[in-house]
């Protein structure tokens, strides 16, 4: 087979391709979408949703008094279990101290020059022992801060992982990166696509590393965000060639095991997860027929997932997150922006997040005393205590530019930082665009 | 004209601007980046850069694809730094088995070999367009297309 004919089949496939795409909101022109920032249009309810899909029927269609009983055994021990159980360990300072309304100061940009090319983008950024740790774009190097503007950089010596996506994991035995490397799913111009090498290391102090011995099969496996809690690492995985699903687990930071069909059924996952006191929760999409749901699976122990389809309608699951047994994920349904949360992962409540544009929700922290949702657009945060009001929360002085890139935020301290990319469209550089911080302090 | 009377015209003008170029954005967005939650997001993005320098920029549909071509880019990147799975299509089922092959093959390209062969096999720019909205020479052109084909062809004829 020449070019041209090669050419003429890709043209003719990709002809075939484009026809089958949906065209979302093609009558909508697009500067309603700025209306929309303030108002965005209701997101349909559907009667019976949670009725269908929670794992909670409602009590007045099996109202046996065995199921009474139930669940009043349940509702009174989560009430001994809030009351009495162990709590969630506090920020040392508290982000917001009269949580009522809220308001965002935002300094910035800063930008450390010293470093070129810069971690941008960020794949991983923790707070551990007072000290801010992140990994980024160039691969290789760590960046460590103590205040979030100024930054030292430490050669990670991991070789054979370009393109790698790192994940910084705290854990009772020290830090952990699961490195993950792209090869051809980056943007090297050679070499195979999607050969993944993984790897495991384990820091004490945060800067010097050695590997952990992980099986071949996890070397050859591509990860995503991971989670850790109870002395539990999850790390969320996906065969691109096979498309099996799947999570290996670790107990400390050794002991890895694989365990397949992570969430009964076709859908994606591993976007984001989170762990509490109740488990663990990664979040995603779940196909059903030829509709990606927003939908997230629970575990109390990493090895067996339950899947919770969150809504019938296309949306996903953006980010998840964690105060105490409660779960809180955000996503979109639509055009709307939607918070879901759930006691122990156990029947799920939907809330709108007015204002926020669909898709843009690119963290969730919690700061002890609520969660707060770090939108791309326009640089817009949202506030809530427990996830089931939201409320957009009043910018002061100069936010980063609305076509900027929001790679992560992390709390620190008594602050939000932020981690941003500048503009880059259409024809500023995308490489080695330098790091930019913005700090955030928030106020009631 | 007065001001209100030029922002209505320029309003107008975008408007159909947008409607016409509209379809065919989404297609080139999604033939660039497989079937993504992004899609819908990017292409908005896009037009919302070039309404932003509509009044002054010479070749608004230019600067339309060359936004897109970046934003895709720059969203490739995510998809591979969070490691989230990329299915084909929703309708995939919509589409013969041989195009289904071969848009698979394509999305496993990088996203530069993938970009070049899309936009010169199916969107018909010039080696000097897919060179300014790469951001390289013609001559990086023609070498990421022999590479994307290279790659085509030994699989589809392993």
């Amino acid at each position: 087979m020449n070019d041209v004919e090669l050419g003429d089949r890709l043209s003719s496939a990709l002809d075939e391709y484009t026809q089958h795409v949906p065209l979302p909101n093609r009558n909508k022109p697009v500067f309603a979408l700025f209306a929309e920032q303030h108002s965005i249009e209701s997101t349909p309810t559907h009667a019976g949703m949670n009725r269908q899909w929670t794992a909670n029927p409602p009590l007045h269609r099996r109202a046996t008094l065995a199921t009474v009983l139930v669940a009043v055994i349940v509702v009174v021990g989560v009430l001994v279990g809030v009351i009495y159980g162990p709590r969630s360990t506090p920020p040392s300072s508290s982000l917001m101290r009269s949580p009522s309304s809220v308001s965002a100061t935002w300094r910035g940009p800063f930008v450390d020059t010293r470093f070129f090319p810069s971690p941008t983008p960020i794949n991983s950024v923790v707070a551990w022992k007072g000290h801010l740790f992140a990994v980024g774009g160039s691969s290789e190097t760590e960046w460590v801060s103590t205040n979030g503007t100024t930054w030292a950089r430490h050669p990670l010596n991991i070789t054979g992982t370009a393109g790698s996506s790192g994940q910084l994991l705290p854990t009772p035995e020290g830090l952990l990166l699961l490195q993950s490397g792209a090869g051809g799913a980056g943007e090297a111009d050679s070499g195979p696509p999607y050969e993944d090498l993984t790897s495991v290391w384990k820091s004490s102090d945060g800067t010097t590393w050695t590997r952990e011995s992980i099986p071949i099969a996890m070397e050859q496996s591509g990860l995503g965000p991971g989670a850790a809690g109870q002395g539990i690492v999850i790390a969320p995985t996906y065969n691109l060639y096979t498309r099996q699903p799947g999570v290996w687990v670790a107990k400390g930071s050794g002991g890895w095991t694989f365990h397949p069909a992570f969430g009964n059924g076709a859908g994606v996952f591993g976007f984001s997860t989170g762990a509490s006191r109740s488990g663990f929760i990664a979040a995603g999409g779940a196909m059903l027929g030829t509709v990606l749901c927003p939908a997230v699976w629970t575990s109390s122990n990493g090895v067996n997932w339950k899947r919770t389809i969150l809504s019938t309608n296309p949306g996903g699951v953006d980010a998840v997150q964690s105060i105490g047994t409660s779960f809180t994920a955000i996503g979109h349904l639509g055009a709307g922006s939607v918070a879901w949360t759930s006691t122990a992962g156990v029947g799920w409540t939907r809330a709108k997040i007015i204002g926020m544009v669909a898709s843009t929700a690119e963290a969730l922290v919690t700061t002890g005393v609520g969660f707060v949702a770090v939108s791309d657009h326009v640089s817009s945060l949202f506030w809530s205590k427990i996830g089931r009001s939201w409320a957009r929360v009043t910018n002061i002085g100069n936010a980063p530019l609305s076509i900027s890139v929001i790679d992560a935020a992390v709390v620190f301290r008594d602050r939000l930082v932020v981690f941003v990319q500048p503009p880059a469209a259409p024809r500023a550089p995308i490489d080695n665009r330098p790091l930019q911080t913005w700090i955030v302090t928030l106020s009631g | 004209m007065s001001g209100m009377a030029e922002a209505a015209a320029t309003a107008t003008s975008f408007e159909e601007f947008y409607r016409s170029h509209y379809p065919q954005t989404v297609r080139l967005t999604y033939a660039l980046l497989g079937w993504s939650n992004s899609v819908e997001d990017i292409v908005q993005e896009a037009f919302t850069r070039v309404w932003k320098a509509f009044p002054v920029v010479e070749n608004p549909g230019g600067f339309l694809r060359v936004t897109v071509v970046n934003l895709c880019r720059d969203a490739r990147r995510r998809q591979a730094r969070e490691r989230r799975p990329r299915p084909l299509t929703p309708e995939s089922s919509a589409i013969s088995d041989p195009a289904a092959e071969m848009v698979d093959l394509l999305m496993q390209l990088p996203y530069r070999q993938r970009a070049t062969l899309v936009l010169r096999y199916w969107a018909d720019f010039t080696e000097a367009d897919i060179a300014d909205a790469l951001g390289c020479r013609p001559g990086t052109v023609k070498t990421l297309a022999q590479r994307g084909l290279r790659r085509l062809r030994k699989v589809l004829e392993a």
